[in-house]
């Protein structure tokens, strides 16, 4: 596919920006029950 | 439902407790729709294959520009009618605006390369999305510069209001000044300038997208409540050891 790099690159930064977004709210979203249990 | 009721803490929080499920469910059952309609939609006459690109460039726009609109009536929320949760939905919107506004950038820029010849210009509809996404790390900074969460929501709705003039500034760019960047295509007077082969995919990528920023609104304001429940929990601790 031509332009094959600007169309996959795109893709793979929207994915890993919002999986990142996703990850870091899941993840704080565990620290701060745990620490409210505590 | 009153807006009363929707002002308590806890109730918001159940409230998104509830219905993030469903909403990540439906995110991506859009994503697998309208991602399938852009794999199958025909190349077009001039960008051929990375018109692949807009479909995802396009709904980032928008969504950047829509979240700040969200955080305006927010702002407005915290400062005209004191609404308690106002600041907690402007503050967790904040770097999900950035997030939006941080891709939109890379991925114009990224379909600019093969189509303009260049990643970058500094014409008037690029820069103006570039303050944007500043306005929101400025923002973020913010936010978490002050100890007082309520103090910091109303800077945070003062500068959010004084940013707004950027958005109609995004808006008109393209036909206020000359510029490299295309005039509007989807929202304009005379309807829509693309086919709808192209236009269909579009639209549902944008609903897609839509529905994601909900989904991890209601995740942002779950943490920032919990966050807030934590540090009112830790200060009464620290007033019951004192004395």
């Amino acid at each position: 596919m031509k332009h094959a790099f600007y169309i996959y690159g795109s893709y793979a930064v929207i994915t890993l920006v919002f999986a990142g977004v996703i990850a870091h709210s899941l993840l704080t979203f565990r620290r701060l029950t745990k620490a409210l249990k505590s | 439902m009153t807006l009363y009721d929707l002002a308590h803490p806890s109730t918001i929080f159940r409230f998104c407790d509830k219905f993030l499920k469903p909403l990540a469910f439906l995110t991506l059952l859009a994503f697998a729709i309208a991602g399938y309609m852009a794999v199958n939609a025909p190349e077009d006459y001039q960008q051929g294959r990375t018109v692949l690109i807009m479909f995802i460039h396009v709904p980032l726009a928008w969504g950047s520009m829509a979240i700040y609109m969200l955080m305006t009536s927010a702002a407005l929320g915290t400062l005209v009618w004191k609404h308690p949760l106002a600041d907690v939905a402007a503050k967790a919107a904040a770097p999900l605006g950035a997030a939006f506004a941080f891709c939109c950038l890379v991925t114009g820029s990224l379909w600019g390369k093969p189509m303009w010849g260049t990643y970058w210009v500094w014409d008037a509809r690029l820069t103006s999305m570039l303050v944007l996404f500043l306005i929101y790390l400025g923002l973020i900074a913010l936010y978490n510069a002050a100890d007082d969460p309520l103090k910091a929501g109303r800077i945070g709705a003062i500068l959010t209001l004084a940013g707004v003039i950027n958005i109609p500034i995004i808006k008109f760019s393209v036909e206020w000044w000359n510029t490299l960047h295309q005039p509007a295509s989807v929202i304009r007077s005379g309807g829509s300038a693309i086919h709808p082969a192209l236009l269909y995919p579009l639209l549902a990528m944008a609903v897609a997208f839509a529905l994601l920023f909900f989904t991890l609104h209601f995740m942002a304001m779950r943490n920032e409540l919990l966050a807030r429940r934590l540090a009112r929990q830790r200060s009464m601790e620290a007033f019951e050891v004192k004395s």
